[in-house]
């Protein structure tokens, strides 16, 4: 039997209640410096906290195909690469395995969820470099942050998307409550845990969604409210993006920038 | 021992408080623009469900019936006519490829420059094979677009005797939106430094040199330049940099207001976070007061 994750009070383990983020705090254009040369610019980044886990994310492009990357069709080239500290984990060293099958899976996962969002069309012949550097994570479902980061520094290099990309995950108590974003000790406590990665609109309940996890098996009669506290955490991810992504903008605009 | 000085991105200044006053409104990715029908969607926006959707975070423009949602950071789009400053990537048959800061390399035919010494050129294989002895890889030079294709690559010309190999300077790449589009792009400063603000966001800072001597606009000028010029370029290129740090307009006029305000400091203390906002803000505030 897994152990209780919600108090008698309410509270869980980190003292939120069953519907409350972890903080979340973001910042785009990270790795922007008037220092760099051209050749080693990024751009477009960005830096997320969420909980524990540490993501930074960097795209290099569009840009005109380097001869390494081989494929020569007409088609849109998008590299994704994932990372991990040595020292992400526990606060450990740990070796990192170059090419383990579990970041090809997330490489992979994060290629289809972002060719499903970028106007594909506009980018033909041309080539995206997506770099993420998992600075420290805190359990097993770190491609929720991932993704969140990576929507954020895709907007900040201003490629075309149709909606922002919000990944949320949410777990079930032995009652039969939703609890959302669950954290990495909640996650070892046992429950089942689901992830998506969803397209929320604003004032539009239905969401698209672009990708979605289970890591274990529940009854089928719980899905409709742990998907459904999913989507309510993918909402509230949207609003904390929209609002950084608005401070940083407010940042650029002046008032010359409209009338060129 | 050497003094060094860190500075992190959490120190960053804000100056926003002048923004507020600009009635632009930001529309973010997946923001409907506008639910009326009769629009047509241009850059930056896509439809769906009947609505035009902005697919970039930026500021909305209209003209006439046309939407579009103008990025605040991208690559560069060419528009015929442009002056850009570029890097040679590639040698390939007949044509040079250039790294122009755009999504697709731009190509420079062999037969869009001039020869040196207004040479006519023989169409022949040698001509071809010595392609190298006008550019090489990574040389800089200015250029002119000349035509856009469809899949959005430039082609660039050379037919001018401003355009040309450029030789000795400084390059300093800026987000191409901040350049403001004017009728000159090839400014001689009263500083006694010339600068070649390309709209591509590449900008060029070198000493003065007489056009009409070089003939042909390949020919590299190598002789030494005196101290002085090169401390004026340099303090030029980190003006350029304040101006960027503080997302101002660059053009002659800027960049002339940002020189007079780094006078107080010595050129490497422009490098410092702080005196570069200062500076920037300074021409900022000077180019407000002027309107």
């Amino acid at each position: 039997m897994v152990q209780d994750l919600l108090s008698a009070q309410g509270l869980r383990m980190d003292g939120r209640r069953h519907n409350e983020l972890r903080q979340i705090q973001c910042k785009l254009g990270v790795l922007e410096s008037e220092l760099f040369t051209h050749k080693n610019r990024c751009d477009g980044s960005a830096y997320m906290l969420h909980g524990n886990t540490k993501v930074i994310a960097s795209i290099s492009g569009p840009k005109h195909p380097s001869k390494s990357s081989g494929k020569k069709d007409e088609s849109f080239i998008f590299n994704v690469r994932v990372k991990f500290a040595t020292f992400s984990k526990n606060g450990e060293r740990q070796k990192v395995l170059k090419n383990s099958k579990k970041l090809g899976e997330i490489e992979i996962n994060l290629k289809n969820i972002f060719k499903s969002v970028i106007l594909v069309e506009k980018y033909e012949k041309s080539q995206l470099d997506l770099n993420i550097e998992v600075l420290q994570h805190d359990g097993g479902s770190e491609i929720c942050t991932i993704v969140n980061t990576a929507t954020l520094a895709l907007i900040d290099a201003g490629i075309c998307m149709k909606e922002y990309v919000c990944a949320c995950t949410a777990s079930l108590t032995n009652d039969g409550l939703a609890l959302l974003d669950v954290s990495h000790l909640e996650e070892i406590c046992g429950g089942p845990t689901l992830t998506i990665a969803a397209l929320p609109r604003i004032g539009d309940h239905e969401q698209s969604v672009a990708f979605i996890e289970l890591s274990q098996k529940f009854y089928l009669k719980d899905l409709n409210k742990i998907f459904d506290c999913c989507q309510l955490g993918c909402e509230k991810i949207r609003t904390i993006l929209d609002e950084a992504i608005r401070g940083n903008a407010y940042e650029h605009v002046n008032s010359d920038l409209t009338s060129n | 021992m050497a003094n060094v000085k860190i500075n992190l991105l959490i120190n960053k200044p804000k100056y926003s408080a002048h923004i507020e006053e600009s009635n632009s409104r930001i529309f973010t990715t997946g923001e409907v623009i506008t639910e009326q029908k009769d629009f047509m969607r241009g850059h930056g926006t896509y439809l769906e469900d009947g609505f035009i959707k902005s697919s970039v975070v930026g500021v909305a423009k209209q003209i006439n019936k046309l939407i579009s949602v103008v990025p605040l950071k991208s690559k560069y789009v060419g528009e015929i006519g442009d002056v850009i400053v570029g890097r040679v990537t590639e040698i390939s048959k007949k044509r040079w490829k250039i790294d122009t800061n755009s999504r697709l390399d731009s190509v420079l035919l062999i037969s869009s420059i001039n020869l040196p010494g207004g040479e006519l050129r023989r169409r022949n294989a040698e001509d071809e094979q010595s392609m190298r002895k006008l550019l090489q890889e990574e040389d800089l030079l200015s250029a002119e677009v000349q035509n856009v294709y469809t899949d959005g690559s430039l082609s660039l010309h050379t037919r001018s005797l401003k355009y040309g190999k450029l030789s000795q300077g400084i390059l300093i790449s800026v987000s191409p939106s901040l350049i403001k589009r004017r009728k000159n792009h090839f400014h001689n400063l009263p500083c006694g430094i010339s600068v070649i603000i390309g709209n591509n966001g590449y900008i060029w800072v070198a000493p003065i040199v007489n056009v009409e001597e070089q003939g042909g606009g390949f020919a590299q000028c190598l002789d030494p330049v005196s101290k002085g010029d090169r401390e004026t370029i340099v303090r030029v290129k980190n003006c350029i940099q304040a101006l960027s740090a503080c997302y101002v307009m660059i053009y002659d006029t800027s960049i002339m207001y940002a020189y007079e305000e780094s006078m107080k400091y010595d050129v490497k203390e422009l490098l410092n976070q702080d005196t570069m906002y200062e500076v920037g803000f300074n021409a900022k505030q000077r180019i407000l007061q002027l309107e």
